[in-house]
């Protein structure tokens, strides 16, 4: 397959059948653009669209975003070095075609076009359960490593067949440690990468928070049991009988969790309105920043809508997040609002759709 | 559309349909070649027939066989010497390995892999069969050709473990590069594995 190499710019999108737009054609600059309107003028669509070409996954389910009336949806993308087209049928699923050429395993595509996010629903990653912050960890070292993703898809594999035989009543030692064989050889590397991760973006996190505010953050990843092979094996010689009790598996990745803290304090269930969006924006920032260190390319910002409540200072720190997008796409109900926080994004006014 | 078509057209199409590979398109194609050549009809009919009641499965090794004694062609060859046992999923894998020329030992077809998502239990393989076989027949080697699917590693494994006092040699297909292709085109799974299991090179 043909490398995509240097700046990742989308030079172009077009839409078929994907949410309420029937046919759709943008062409964006290099800056990328903000698209200003009122609600439910379809802004939205534009950042999933991009969202879904680079990750393979939109805001919703596929159902949802394919027009209503049809079979499924076309995505296709100019980039600045070549074109891509990710589609999605019903009963099909979904296929990118890159330069003319299908990309099997779907898996061989993640992280080709990094991308950084922010909703308004994204508190949750401070206020959420651990499944989110797991859900947000898997998703940034996915884009960096594909050995990460094609460890984590074996993973998890092996977890639900271990978790099926755990439920059923002829499940046998040695049918257990066969399925635990390869629990071991991927699971404890998933929990170094978490591990190596939390370090990491804390040190960016420190950087940024630190225009709004004295709290110092601490990002900490806790595990369930060591990240050896040994450590797990252990671990099942005591808990397994458990484990068939209750039927699944109570050790590993799937169930270990990022703790935020802010001071003192964890940030979940203590941190103020304000200090959740400074710490969302912190934690994009840290993301960007994580990403282009690990990539020979700078992520797009897709910032959806977030601009609403936020003060000047987190306004301006929102913008100077821009500094290290490779492109930004943000979506906002108010023109003045964008022309502050991003004066060199060119603006794209939908009106409401009819 | 499917009000169009005479009631029997309508149920060939639902029955091939539900073959591997074939969607409605497909379908309607062959429906359409079939009536338009009535004799490639007669000769489809005809080898249905004789495959459903003159092929069975090897007696040995589970592959494809036709023949009065039970035994597929390769259990009958005499010139296959070498003392392996190679174990796959499927028939048709027989014929991948043998497209290559490379192998010159038995075959055990193990019809499946280990899957509890799907409730396949280790009965539902052929192990029992393997496990005599390897008693009984004398090989030297087991090699696994399974895949590199979790299931069909943890089958792999799950084989393997029960082997552990066989006094045999125990391998399986290494995974690696595909020869003729450039290393930035492997995918890094593949290619840590490639190292974790990399070979010497002898001169």
């Amino acid at each position: 397959m043909k490398q995509i190499y240097g700046l990742v710019q989308v030079r172009a999108l077009e839409l078929r059948d994907f949410r309420r737009y029937e046919h759709a054609l943008l062409e964006f600059p290099t800056e990328g653009v903000a698209f200003v309107g009122p609600n439910a003028a379809g802004k939205t669509s534009f950042l999933e669209a991009l969202h879904k070409v680079a990750l393979l996954r939109g805001f919703g389910k596929e159902e949802e975003m394919v027009r209503w009336g049809k079979r499924g949806y076309r995505l296709r993308v100019r980039l600045s070095t070549g074109t891509a087209e990710v589609s999605y049928e019903q009963g099909k699923g979904t296929r990118v075609v890159w330069e003319g050429e299908a990309i099997t395993p779907l898996a061989r595509w993640i992280g080709r076009i990094p991308v950084v996010l922010l909703r308004p629903g994204d508190s949750e990653w401070i206020e959420g359960p651990a499944a989110v912050r797991r859900r947000w960890a898997d998703r940034l070292l996915s884009q960096v490593s594909s050995t990460y993703l094609g460890t984590l898809m074996q993973y998890e594999r092996a977890l639900a067949q271990r978790n099926a035989l755990l439920g059923q009543p002829d499940s046998t030692p040695a049918l257990l440690d066969s399925w635990e064989a390869l629990l071991v050889e991927t699971g404890p590397f998933l929990q170094r990468m978490r591990l190596q991760l939390a370090p990491l973006l804390e040190d960016s996190l420190r950087t940024f928070y630190g225009c709004f505010g004295p709290e110092k953050i601490h990002l900490h990843y806790k595990t369930t049991v060591d990240p050896s092979p040994e450590a797990w094996r252990k671990a099942w010689s005591h808990l397994r009988p458990k484990e068939v009790h209750v039927g699944r598996t109570l050790i590993g990745p799937h169930l270990e969790d990022f703790q935020v803290q802010l001071g003192e304090q964890p940030a979940r269930g203590y941190a103020s309105e304000g200090q959740k969006k400074s710490l969302l924006i912190a934690l994009k920032w840290a993301e960007l920043q994580h990403l282009k260190g690990q990539q020979t390319f700078s992520p797009l910002l897709l910032l959806d809508d977030v601009g609403e409540k936020l003060d000047k200072p987190r306004l301006e720190a929102l913008g100077q997040l821009t500094r290290l997008a490779g492109q930004t796409f943000v979506t906002d109900v108010e023109e003045r609002r964008v022309r502050e926080a991003f004066p060199e994004l060119p603006i794209v006014r939908l009106p409401l759709m009819s | 559309m499917e009000a169009l078509l005479p009631p029997s057209l309508a149920s060939l199409k639902e029955a091939l349909e539900r073959l591997p590979g074939i969607g409605p398109r497909s379908a309607l194609r062959l429906i359409q070649a079939f009536l338009r050549k009535p004799e490639l009809l007669q000769s489809v009919l005809g080898s249905l027939q004789q495959v459903q009641t003159s092929v069975r499965m090897c007696r040995r090794c589970g592959f494809w066989a036709e023949s009065d004694g039970g035994l597929c062609i390769i259990c009958t060859d005499a010139g296959r010497e070498e003392p392996v046992l190679c174990v796959v999923k499927e028939p048709s894998d027989i014929l991948a390995i043998e497209r290559s020329q490379a192998f010159r030992g038995q075959y055990h077809v193990l019809g499946g892999v280990l899957d509890p998502l799907s409730g396949v239990q280790e009965k539902d393989l052929r192990l029992k069969e393997l496990w005599q076989r390897i008693r009984t027949e004398g090989y030297e080697e087991v090699v696994l050709a399974l895949g590199t699917s979790p299931e069909a590693e943890t089958t792999t494994y799950y084989i393997a473990r029960h082997l552990a006092d066989w006094p045999g040699r125990i391998t399986r297909f290494a995974s690696g590069i595909p020869v003729g292709s450039d290393l930035e085109y492997v995918d890094p799974l593949t290619l840590s594995r490639s190292l974790r299991e990399r070979q010497p090179i002898h001169v």
